[in-house]
């Protein structure tokens, strides 16, 4: 399936690009999303022009591009469920050598 | 000691106007993400008022500031920020460009400790360039605040940099980071101290490298490093040159061409590298590197900002998005019409009592009437008519600081997309024609946010037909006399016209070029990060209104105080020299009288409207003092003195129709023409636009007055 048909709250994998323009495909991939990579799809309307979550970062990415990613739903919870479990499980623990600044 | 340094011994205070004698001792550039707070910085250490907003492609040139160490003077570079150093888009070239020009003997890498899986990217680009770099870690408070706590020691050592932890916008941390600088550059680079748990039998390579690949990676980098060094031996740091020719970086394959041998070995790596180019793998392996430094560095990183993502939930909202958006600008216009208007007013007393009293002191004086004329009349109208616009602008520029820095705009973008990509833009294109409803000239600065050329062209060209406050008088005028009880609906058809105009001419020109180049639409689509949102910080929203504000006053002083005087003259001089009362002998009337005939197909044949026409280039608000002017109308009429006096020339309903359609979209105002020259960076696009606007205006106008005639009297 294609990212622009990504639905809202599900946890999708990057497969590849398909007819992604060079240009475009680097850009993506320097901001974090390479194969493999899993991104949240945060929102999603009909047109596929989507807000996904990458590496903790949001971007906004228009249909044209949407359409381009092939992707593969990860089943279960999503990221940022995971990163909160974590954290209070985390809070149960000391984490005495954490130093802020 | 530096023989200059005594002057600046007791002044630690960032310096702004530099002793002419005084030498930079250390150039620093400062690099980093679009949106990660290096302008804040840079304002900061500098006092400059360099623009801050959020937009990307703020800073599009690098910037130049002085700042003061203890006496020994640095300057300092802003770059464009960029996500990484490849060079497939121009803020990427010029950052990388002049990291690679030795001119940075230190450089700065500002990095957003609220997102740092993104940002550490670009930091090991940056490093893996081996030159001096010192990590400001932006956004501490932010951090704290969160309740994430970050290793400082053990990330400096794993990058094998300094990290300073800084807030630009709370002003902390800025000493300890220039001394950091300072000493950087004096003292060179640390050593990388982060070794990989696992013997992977390269512990060399871990000392004097941030990242050590894996051997499958390892092994293709020295072949290529081999025959590089063997080609061009005297390039220093050749592992890098070497990864980016694996990676097939255009510039570098441009500039150093490997030899057959070379790239044969090459081609057999990449049938080792499984499914994947080198790039990838090495963009996935620099990203599985910067995971283990966060693993090792960040805790309790937990709170992936959860508010942002419920306000999201309903500011981008499938259904209410747009809606919100309509009422938050509606918001915006009402304070800027509104409350700006009544400032507006008390401006227009005061320049009234000002050119009043200017007028008699004169006088008294003993100047000439034409000396008060071309005073009272020419510059404090006109300069002054512009003027007043200033509480308008503060307003809208004010509001438009607020949600920029807040991370609404960005949103914006998003919520447009759909509409905005069906006319071949992307969603941000939307802004600057929403800003035309103001004023035309924020409406073509605001294009500078805009990502592709083509886009920015394209909607300056469009951005005059969105009917801007100064036309306003001018419906409010005719539409009072010939529409009495219709006279809102007229003014707001005329509203109504510009924008079909518009977006039919973004249609007509989008459809065509689509024909050309079938790939246009990937170039231009949506790819922007969303910040969380914040409290807007006073002193960045300060910097970008005054900037704004300045550009206007500016403008004011020159170009419509010329323009001011242009037209005082041509009004008042003629062949036979001084014209005092009838304007039809002057050039002004010449002119007037040479233009009629080509307004005579929407009715507007005499001279008298086509110099008030003329005169609304300098500002539109000017037809409406002109008609008065040229008419001999004098002080506040009613409309039946108005309604006589162009029942005099034939001019009625239908004309008044196709005048008001003329005024919409002809020519936009000096002032914009200006801005449009200067942001497209080209008198010849400037120069097309007023001939496309024209042409328009006059197919219209014409269409519409004969349109009207069927109903109406002429």
């Amino acid at each position: 399936m294609y990212l622009s048909d990504g639905i809202i709250g599900k946890t999708y994998k990057i497969l590849r690009f398909q007819n992604l323009p060079l240009t475009i495909e680097r850009r993506l991939e320097s901001l974090g999303m390479t194969p493999g990579t899993a991104l949240d799809v945060l929102n999603n309307k009909s047109h596929g022009t989507a807000i996904i979550r990458v590496r903790e970062s949001r971007y906004a990415v228009g249909s044209a591009i949407t359409s381009c990613v092939v992707v593969k739903e990860v089943p279960g919870p999503t990221i940022a469920q995971v990163v909160s479990n974590n954290a209070s499980s985390a809070k149960s623990q000391d984490r005495g050598e954490a130093h802020g600044e | 000691m530096n023989r200059f340094s005594r002057h600046f011994t007791y002044s630690e205070e960032p310096q702004r106007n530099v002793d002419e004698v005084m030498h930079p001792s250390i150039t620093v550039a400062f690099v980093g993400n679009p949106n990660c707070g290096k302008t804040t910085l840079f304002n900061a250490l500098t006092g400059a008022s360099l623009k801050t907003a959020n937009w990307p492609g703020v800073t599009v040139e690098g910037k130049e500031g002085f700042y003061n160490f203890d006496g020994h003077l640095m300057e300092l570079i802003d770059l464009p920020g960029t996500y990484s150093l490849t060079s497939y888009t121009m803020e990427e070239e010029v950052t990388r460009s002049l990291v690679f020009s030795n001119e940075a003997d230190v450089i700065v890498d500002v990095v957003d400790a609220s997102c740092l899986e993104r940002s550490l990217y670009l930091t090991l680009e940056l490093l893996a360039l081996k030159k001096p770099v010192v990590v400001a870690l932006n956004m501490m408070d932010i951090v704290e605040k969160r309740g994430i706590e970050i290793d400082l020691h053990r990330l400096s050592e794993t990058l094998g940099a300094p990290v300073i932890p800084i807030s630009a916008r709370k002003r902390q941390g800025l000493k300890p980071l220039m001394h950091a600088v300072y000493h950087h550059k004096m003292t060179g680079l640390d050593k990388v101290q982060h070794l990989h748990e696992t013997d992977d039998g390269m512990s060399y390579k871990h000392e004097e490298n941030v990242i050590v690949y894996s051997a499958e990676l390892e092994v293709a980098i020295d072949a290529v490093q081999e025959h590089f060094e063997a080609q061009y031996p005297d390039v220093a740091n050749p592992r890098w040159y070497a990864i980016k020719e694996l990676e097939g970086d255009k510039g570098i394959l441009h500039d150093f061409p490997l030899g057959q041998e070379a790239l044969s070995d090459m081609a057999q790596g990449a049938i080792l590298a499984e499914n994947a180019s080198f790039e990838q793998r090495f963009i996935m392996e620099r990203y599985n590197f910067i995971q283990e430094i966060i693993h090792e560095c960040v805790f309790n990183n937990h709170e992936v900002a959860l508010r942002t993502d419920s306000a999201d939930r309903i500011l981008t909202n499938s259904w209410f998005a747009i809606p919100i958006f309509l009422c938050i600008m509606g918001f915006v216009f009402f304070l800027t019409f509104f409350l700006g208007n009544t400032c507006k007013e008390w401006l227009e007393a005061g320049l009234d009592f000002l050119n009043a009293r200017v007028g008699e002191g004169l006088a008294i004086v003993g100047a000439s009437d034409w000396a008060i004329s071309l005073i009272c009349d020419g510059v404090i109208s006109g300069v002054g008519t512009v003027v007043t616009f200033l509480p308008n602008i503060c307003i809208l520029f004010f509001a438009l600081a607020f949600l920029e820095d807040s991370g609404y705009m960005s949103r914006v973008a998003y919520v447009m997309d759909t509409i905005m990509s069906k006319l071949g833009l992307s969603g941000r294109a939307f802004i600057p024609m929403i800003l035309g409803f103001g004023c035309t000239v924020p409406a073509v600065l605001a294009t500078r946010t805009l990502e592709s050329k083509r886009d920015k062209l394209r909607v300056m060209l469009v951005c005059s037909f969105m009917s801007c406050s100064a036309r306003l008088p001018v419906y409010i005028l005719l539409a009072g006399i010939f529409f009495a009880n219709y006279a809102a609906l007229v003014a707001f058809g005329m509203y109504f016209l510009g924008i079909i105009t518009a977006l039919l001419t973004l249609l007509i020109i989008h459809a065509t070029d689509a024909k050309r180049s079938g790939q246009g639409e990937v170039d231009a689509s949506l790819l922007i990060a969303l910040p969380d949102y914040k409290m807007p910080d006073a002193h960045s929203i300060w910097m970008y209104m005054w900037d704004k504000v300045k550009d206007y006053l500016i403008r004011a002083g020159t170009v419509i105080f010329l323009a001011s005087i242009a037209i005082w003259v041509l009004l008042h001089t003629g062949p036979a020299g001084y014209v005092e009362e009838d304007f039809s002998s002057s050039f002004a009337g010449i002119i007037g009288h040479a233009l009629a005939p080509a307004l005579a197909p929407f009715g507007c044949g005499d001279w008298r409207l086509a110099v008030a026409l003329l005169a609304g280039v300098s500002a539109k608000e000017v037809i409406v003092s002109s008609l008065s002017v040229l008419f001999g109308i004098a002080g506040v009429a009613g409309p039946l003195t108005w309604h006589q006096a162009f029942a005099s020339i034939g001019f009625g309903p239908a004309s008044a129709l196709g005048f008001l359609t003329f005024c919409l979209l002809y020519v936009p105002c000096i002032a914009a023409i200006a801005v449009i020259a200067s942001e497209s960076k080209s008198s010849k696009f400037a120069v097309g636009t007023i001939i496309f606007n024209l042409v328009v205006a006059w197919v219209v106008a014409v269409l519409v007055y004969t349109i009207a005639r069927m109903y109406l009297a002429s």
